[in-house]
C-alpha cells in the first residue's frame, strides 16, 4: 500500500504544482487571481463545487453517520442538497444579474453597496468567518487523526496540520482562485472514483444489496428507519438541517463565488444540473460504505471504522487512492473556505488603491490560515455536526442575502438586525447560555420562521411605503 | 413562452410540495422499513425517489428558466 501511496501522493503534488503554475502565467489581473477571471466552464464548474461541497466531511463523516444514525442520512444529505442544486441555479440567475449590474467582490461587499451601509457586509463577514473556521478545522483535525493512525511515527497532530496548511497556502498564494479551482477539479474525480469502488467494494463484500440490509436488520433495525438508532432524525432536526443545507449558495461564500465565476449563466445551468447528476454516485456509495460499516463496525469507534472500511478492507491500491484522495479533500475544501474568507474580507476594503488591498487580502489569508491551524488543534470530533452548526450559522444571514439579491427597492436596516440577533441567539444556543429547544421547537427551527415571517413583514411594509410615496 | 412560464410555476410547485411530503409519515414513518425495494429499507428508497424526482424537475427546471430568463450577456 505504501508503494503505491508515494506513487499517487506524488503525482498529485506533481499535478497541484503544475496547475498552481499554470493558473499563475494565465493570470494577468487582480480580478483573475481573486475570481478566476470569471470564466470557469460547466465541467469545471461542476467539479469546484462538487469539491467544495464533498470534503472530507462526506468522505469520513457521512459514511459514519449513516453507521451511527441509519438510512434517515439520506434525507439530511440527498434530499437537502437535491433541494440545493435548484437554489443554486435559480438564486445564481439573480446574483448574477445583481453582480453584472453592481460588481462583484464578494458577497459582503455586495451586501454593504445594496443596503448603503457597511453593517450589511461586516454581518455578512463575520458570520462567514465564525462558522467557517471551526468547519475548516475540524476536517483538518480530521485528516491529521487519521494520519497518524496510517503513519504513526511520522509527524505529530499538529504537523499534519502544519503541512497542510502550508501545501494549500503555497498554491493558493501562487496562482488563485484558478489554481484552487483545478485542484478543485482532481480532488472531484478523485472522490468520485475512490466513493465508487468503496461502494461496490462495500455491497459486493456481502454479496447483494439485499443480503447487505439483512445483516444490518440483524445488528440494529432501528438504522433501517428514522429517527434512527440515538433518535437523532427527528422531524424537527431534518427540517431544520434542510433549510440550512438548500440556503447554502446564499449563505456561504465559497458556493456563491463559484456561480458568480461562472462564464455565464449557460454554464452555470449545465453546472446546476452537472452536480445533481454527478452527486447520485456520492450519495449511494456513502450510503453502502456506512450500513456496510454498521453490519461489520457497529460497535467501533469512527476512527476504526473509517480505518477499516475506506482502507485495511480495500485493495492495496484503492487504499493508497483513498488516503491520497482523502488528502486532496481536505486540502480544497479548506482552501475553498479560507480563500472565500479572503473574498470577502477583500470585498469590504475601502480606497481605491487596489494593489494595496490585494496586498492586505493576501496578508489576511494568511492569518485566516494560522486561525483555522490553532483552532485545528483545540477542536473536538464532532465532523458531521460541526459541518451542520456551520451550515445552521451561517444561514441566519441569509435574509439580508436573499433580499439584497432580489429585491428592487433598497432593503432596510431591519434585515440587518434581525439577521445579527438571530445569528447572536443562535451562538448563544451553541454556547448552552439559551437551550437549543425552548417550548419543544428546536431554537434554529423557530429562528428560521421569525425570521421569514420578519423578513415578508419588512419587504410588504417597504413595498406599500413606496407605492403610498409615488402614488399623487 | 406563457406555456413555458406556466412549466415553470409547475416546477416552482412540485419542489415545494415534494419538500413538504419528506417530512410527512409518508417519507419518514417513524420507526417502519417495510414495504421493502431490492431490499432497501422504505426511508431510504423512497428518499432515493423523491432524489431523482427533484433531479428530474432541476433538468425541466432549467431547460425553460434558461429561455424564460435569457441573461444579458455574451452566452
Amino acid at each position: 500500500m505504501i508503494k503505491w501511496f508515494w506513487i499517487f501522493a506524488g503525482l498529485f503534488i506533481l499535478l497541484l504544482v503544475v496547475v498552481s503554475t499554470k493558473a499563475m502565467k494565465k493570470n494577468k489581473s487582480i480580478n483573475d487571481f481573486m475570481l478566476a477571471g470569471s470564466s470557469v466552464g460547466a465541467i469545471l464548474g461542476i467539479l469546484t463545487y462538487a469539491a467544495a461541497l464533498f470534503s472530507a466531511f462526506i468522505f469520513i463523516g457521512i459514511p459514519d453517520f449513516f453507521r451511527v444514525h441509519g438510512v434517515g442520512a439520506w434525507i439530511f444529505l440527498a434530499v437537502a442538497d437535491g433541494v440545493m442544486f435548484f437554489m443554486m441555479f435559480w438564486f445564481g440567475y439573480h446574483l448574477r444579474k445583481k453582480a453584472r449590474e453592481i460588481g462583484y467582490k464578494g458577497v459582503a461587499g455586495m451586501m454593504s453597496v445594496i443596503f448603503k451601509t457597511r453593517w450589511a457586509g461586516i454581518v455578512v463577514f463575520i458570520a462567514a468567518f465564525i462558522f467557517l473556521i471551526p468547519y475548516v478545522a475540524i476536517q483538518i483535525r480530521g485528516i491529521s487523526m487519521f494520519f497518524i493512525a496510517i503513519f504513526p511515527n511520522a509527524l505529530p497532530h499538529y504537523g499534519w496540520a502544519i503541512l497542510i496548511i502550508s501545501i494549500m497556502l503555497l498554491y493558493s498564494e501562487i496562482g488563485g482562485l484558478k489554481a484552487i479551482v483545478f485542484s478543485d477539479a482532481i480532488q472531484a474525480i478523485l472522490l468520485l472514483v475512490v466513493l465508487s469502488i468503496i461502494g461496490y467494494n462495500s455491497v459486493k463484500y456481502f454479496g447483494n444489496v439485499e443480503d447487505l440490509f439483512n445483516q444490518v436488520k440483524e445488528i440494529d433495525p432501528a438504522l433501517l428507519s428514522t429517527p434512527g438508532p440515538k433518535g437523532l432524525f427527528t422531524t424537527q432536526f431534518l427540517i431544520a438541517s434542510f433549510i440550512a443545507i438548500i440556503l447554502l449558495p446564499l449563505s456561504q461564500p465559497q458556493f456563491s463565488s463559484r456561480i458568480v465565476i461562472m462564464k455565464s449563466m449557460k454554464e452555470t445551468y449545465k453546472m446546476a444540473a452537472g452536480i445533481g447528476v454527478v452527486s447520485v454516485v456520492v450519495f449511494i456509495s456513502t450510503a453502502f460504505i456506512g450500513m456496510y460499516g454498521a453490519a461489520r463496525y457497529s460497535n467501533a469507534s469512527t476512527q476504526e471504522f473509517v480505518q477499516n472500511a475506506l482502507l485495511f478492507d480495500q485493495p492495496n491500491v484503492v487504499a493508497a487512492l483513498a488516503i491520497v484522495g482523502l488528502f486532496a479533500a481536505v486540502l480544497s475544501t479548506s482552501n475553498a473556505q479560507i480563500f472565500a474568507l479572503g473574498s470577502e474580507f477583500r470585498s469590504l476594503l475601502e480606497g481605491a488603491d487596489e494593489k494595496a488591498n490585494f496586498k492586505r487580502t493576501k496578508i489576511a489569508l494568511f492569518i485566516f490560515a494560522l486561525i483555522v491551524l490553532v483552532t485545528s488543534i483545540l477542536i473536538g470530533d464532532e465532523l458531521v455536526l460541526l459541518a451542520r452548526m456551520s451550515f445552521a450559522g451561517t444561514s441566519m444571514i441569509v435574509p439580508i442575502v436573499l433580499i439584497g439579491v432580489i429585491s428592487k427597492r433598497k432593503p432596510g436596516m431591519e434585515i440587518i438586525i434581525f439577521s445579527a440577533i438571530s445569528l447572536l441567539v443562535f451562538l448563544l444556543t451553541l454556547f448552552n447560555i439559551i437551550p437549543s429547544v425552548l417550548y419543544n421547537i428546536r431554537v434554529d427551527l423557530g429562528l428560521y420562521i421569525l425570521l421569514l415571517i420578519m423578513s415578508l413583514v419588512s419587504v410588504l411594509v417597504r413595498k406599500t411605503h413606496s407605492t403610498e410615496k409615488q402614488s399623487p | 413562452m406563457k406555456n413555458k412560464k406556466r412549466i415553470w410555476t409547475i416546477v416552482r410547485i412540485a419542489i415545494i410540495v415534494l419538500s413538504i411530503l419528506v417530512f410527512t409519515p409518508v417519507v419518514i414513518p417513524k420507526g417502519v422499513y417495510t414495504p421493502e425495494l431490492f431490499g432497501m429499507p422504505y426511508t431510504l428508497w423512497v428518499g432515493m425517489v423523491i432524489y431523482f424526482s427533484f433531479l428530474i424537475l432541476i433538468l425541466i427546471g432549467v431547460s425553460v428558466h434558461s429561455k424564460i430568463y435569457k441573461e444579458e450577456e455574451n452566452d
